[in-house]
């Protein structure tokens, strides 16, 4: 299949990859394959996908460069007409950071902590140019086009001085700094606040149109894609399966997979949408199937789709798919639409029971022992709060606000200060081996992190059976029965049992995070930022589940996330907190359609619009 | 998982070069505890010419008093190995409880402990032995303290590094939030993710015990003779080594072997599997 423009002008591009195929060194997987992408100059294209669906293989391809243990096996990829994959490593060297640059997912890590921001900086121009007097003058520029401070002191910062925010700018500036005519972006904003992000993708939105650079922007955020590209490519088990202008994707999706995923991304600002998780796992590169690589979790499945990878079929001009069964696809309505929703009706009832009470909660965080008391800035300061049983409270913010602390103390993982808690009518103390035996067994907390959440020497089945060891005598033959179940509960194969955390993915983790607090049989879940490292078909589905939880074992949820979408999808009430404060308190309906405080109107104005429609007060 | 679990195959718990090193550890421990028993002279009498070349008998020959070196090979392993794996045992019994203790406690309990047992290592273990048999004798148990206060330092100091790791780890927090005792978190939590390390320091630990023990003896500090021991007998017949190399060779050989093999088949000692993970594999 020859590779069609892109943008119906017929402009030939200015970085074009051509079947592209990364393979393992010994040829025996494949990463990605057939890929074929259009730059033009002056575009910004988006690569979406979950992990492991190929998208930061082919960012790097598009370099020249392949992971360790990885080669580029087959295509080219050609810059202004020129194969990059031909020329010398001396050659190629010179290009990278010059007409094409790269800025990593992980600023922490992608930037040397071992040297001064403005010698970095200075390094790549004078590796490139051979114009040295402008040197000053051009760090200074791109510095303030990155809108970081351009004094000396800030220059001679290193990169652990600064915040995250600041270490993307930086990296940005770095792949700025030399004018390439191509700046290829793995997920810059992830792991960002919102605001942050938001004031980032503004910064990237302008330095692209004023210098007419083209843009590769990889990201598992379909918002952040949707408000930043002009094309769009959809890639899933190594290959694109769905690639088109931005708008013409994202309204029309025909791909089963493109529409799976829309559906899974919580909408913060529609009215009424319950996110849907895509059934089944990712594939990994090492079991692709022979035919299409989405068949075995696709509905529209039929024979000729094991058959091999379904050919590239445009529907119009500019918008191509790898489907065999799109035009089914088509029949069947997407529910992209508003779906009828109980959280936001359920809290207007009477008055429930009320499980949890904060009151006046101030905790700090010391780092010597001598000012324990002294002069210390609260981490939460006078938070109060409550949580009605059966329900769901958010509690947002962004990095710093508090919002975990405040969880970690319900917890009993970090001692207030100041302030009383209250579970069920008694006092929760602030330690947990002070905490008296039911109390310790009905709170429960997921924590954030699923990769050190799991004990790793520890078998799934050890790790859920722990809880049950501790808080109720049963026999062990028991215990493993119901440890069977508990894996059931969470959608897990009773065979996870056997694997260690390292043998799992993320979402499996997290789903074997939530059955170990689920066998102590909590009645108040506290989750801290569970979905929030995860894909969001994934995340979806771990939605689902916290929400079956609620319903059918009435448990409450203690829910604390900086993502609004997953807030509106989730929660019953919502806490907004800013700099340790509680700044508003509301049902989710009041808090998303009528917010009062400036700091939760610019918390929802900040998050990237997936449809046009999202907006609020757009058309529906 | 089915309610029936298969055991786990001996041969799956050390690699292939564990089972070298046990192949060359076990011989040696053995020769050790039996030789007492087997040897064929009494090893204390004089039985022909200092240095005296091998013969029917005497297979590998006199020493320096003219007493039969095979027998005193035989007899002269128990008493140092003995005392130098008690002395690590006990050593690391303490180190490992300290070192999981400082980890998980942090604060002045830490600090205590990381103090100490740095002022501790500070002292070169062979000084710090010699100082302590100085004062105390050279019975059993003073050697036994002895070597155990130079394995309690540098043991503590192993655990507490790799347990600080898993420390503030999410799963520890979540056990604690849960309400477990501090010997659970400790040696359930902990000690697992810091086995790999303790066993990489247990296989260079355990041969410089048995190294430290030997050189005692060498330098005329542990048993004394007519009584034989490794040690002792390369101190007393190094003298000879071009004339009668035999009278030596035994314990050299047996040392050397005991200390390798003991280095391999710690490195190769895999561990026991849970008994979720046996159903699957």
């Amino acid at each position: 299949m020859p590779v069609k423009p892109q943008n119906g002008t017929g402009d030939s591009g200015l970085l074009v990859a051509n079947q592209l195929q990364v393979q393992g060194n010994d040829a025996t997987f494949t990463i990605v394959e057939g890929v074929d992408l259009v730059i033009p100059k002056g575009r910004t294209l988006g690569i979406v996908g979950e992990s492991g669906s190929g998208k930061t293989t082919v960012a790097m391809g598009l370099l020249g460069f392949s992971r360790e243990g990885t080669r580029i096996s087959a295509g080219s990829v050609s810059l202004s007409g020129e194969n990059i994959l031909s020329l010398s490593p001396a050659d190629l060297r010179a290009r990278r950071g010059r007409d094409i640059s790269y800025v990593p997912q992980d600023p922490s890590t992608g930037l040397h902590p071992g040297i001064r921001i403005g010698v970095a900086l200075r390094e790549m121009l004078s590796v490139h140019t051979s114009n040295v007097e402008n040197i000053d003058a051009r760090v200074e520029q791109v510095l303030r086009e990155t809108q970081l401070p351009t004094d000396a002191e800030f220059q001679r910062r290193y990169p652990f001085e600064l915040s995250g925010g600041q270490q993307q700018r930086v990296a940005i500036a770095l792949a700025l700094v030399c004018r390439p005519s191509v700046i290829i972006m793995d997920e810059p904003t992830t792991g960002l606040d919102v605001t942050t992000q938001a004031r980032l993708i503004e910064v990237i939105r302008d330095l692209v149109e004023v210098n007419g650079t083209s843009l590769v922007y990889v990201s598992h955020d379909l918002g952040v894609v949707r408000s930043l590209a002009d094309d769009v490519a959809v890639m899933y088990g190594g290959r694109i399966v769905e690639q088109g202008p931005v708008d013409e994707v994202f309204t029309n999706p025909m791909h089963p997979y493109t529409r799976g995923l829309l559906e899974a991304v919580p909408r913060a600002l529609t009215k009424a949408f319950k996110p849907r998780a895509i059934a089944g796992d990712a594939v990994e590169p090492w079991d692709w199937p022979t035919g299409c690589p989405f068949a075995p979790r696709c509905s529209l499945h039929s024979a000729e789709c094991d058959v091999s990878m379904p050919a590239a079929v445009w529907p119009n001009q500019s918008h191509m798919i790898r489907c065999l069964n799109f035009e089914d696809a088509l029949k069947e309505k997407i529910a992209l639409e508003p779906v009828e929703r109980k959280n936001d009706q359920g809290t207007e009832n009477a008055p429930k029971e009320i499980v949890l009470t904060i009151k006046n909660l101030h905790a700090s965080y010391s780092s010597s022992k001598l000012l324990k008391g002294k002069n210390l800035t609260d981490a939460v300061n006078d938070v109060s709060f409550s949580v009605e049983i059966g329900s769901c409270l958010a509690i947002v913010g962004e990095s710093g606000s508090g919002k975990s602390t405040t969880l970690r103390c319900i917890a009993g993982l970090h001692e207030p200060r100041l302030g009383v808690m209250e579970f069920k009518g008694e006092v929760l103390s602030g330690r947990p081996r002070q905490r008296h035996g039911d109390i310790r067994r009905l709170v429960q907390i997921v924590p954030q992190n699923p990769d050190s959440s799991l004990n790793p020497k520890m078998t799934v089945g050890e790790i859920i059976e722990r809880p049950l060891a501790l808080y109720s005598r049963v026999p062990k033959e028991a215990r493993h029965q119901r440890v069977l179940e508990l894996l059931e509960l969470v959608h897990l194969r009773p065979a996870m049992g056997a694997r260690y955390a390292s043998e799992l993915s993320g979402g499996e983790k997290q789903r074997v995070a939530i059955a170990r607090a689920l066998a102590a049989e909590p009645s108040l879940l506290l989750c801290d930022e569970v979905v929030s490292a995860l894909d969001v078909a994934v995340q979806a589905g771990i939605l689902e589940l916290l929400e079956e939880l609620r319903n059918d074992l009435g448990m409450t949820l203690v829910f604390v996330t900086h993502d609004l979408g997953v807030v509106r999808s989730i929660a019953s009430q919502v806490v907004v907190m800013k700099n340790g404060q509680v700044v508003e308190t509301g049902t989710t309906k009041e808090i998303f359609e009528n917010p009062r405080d400036t700091y939760t109107q610019e918390l929802l104005g900040a998050i990237p619009h997936l449809r046009p429609t999202d907006y609020p007060g757009a058309p529906e | 998982m089915s309610t029936t679990r298969k055991k786990q195959s001996f041969r799956s718990y050390f690699s292939v070069t564990g089972w070298i090193g046990l192949s060359m550890t076990l011989p040696v421990l053995l020769i050790a505890l039996i030789g007492p028993l087997v040897t064929p002279q009494n090893p204390d009498d004089l039985l022909g010419l200092p240095f005296g070349a091998p013969q029917p008998g005497a297979l590998f020959g006199f020493d320096s008093y003219g007493r039969d070196s095979f027998s005193r090979f035989l007899a002269g392993g128990r008493y140092s190995l003995v005392i130098a794996i008690i002395g690590y045992i006990v050593g690391a019994s303490l180190g490992l409880t300290l070192g999981l203790l400082a980890a998980y406690s942090r604060g002045w309990v830490d600090a205590a402990l990381a103090w100490t047992s740095e002022v501790l290592i500070g002292f070169p273990a062979l000084v710090l032995m010699l100082l302590l048999v100085a004062g105390l004798g050279t019975s059993f148990w003073v050697l036994v303290v002895a070597l155990a206060s130079v394995n309690v330092p540098r043991i503590l100091r192993i655990v507490r590094a790799s347990g600080r790791e898993v420390r503030d780890a999410a799963f520890v927090e979540v056990a604690e939030a849960r309400g477990e005792p501090r010997r659970y978190i400790m040696f359930k939590e902990i000690f697992p993710t810091v086995l790999p390390a303790f066993l990489v320091d247990a296989g260079v630990r355990i041969p410089a015990s048995i190294l430290l023990v030997a050189s005692l003896s060498f330098l005329g500090l542990g048993i004394q003779s007519p009584a034989s021991d490794w040690g002792l007998i390369i101190s007393e017949n190094r003298v000879a080594l071009t004339v009668q190399p035999l009278a030596v060779m035994g314990p050299i050989v047996a040392l050397a072997l005991l200390m390798i093999g003991v280095n391999l088949a710690l490195d190769g000692y895999k561990g026991n599997k849970s008994s979720y993970r046996r159903d699957i594999s």
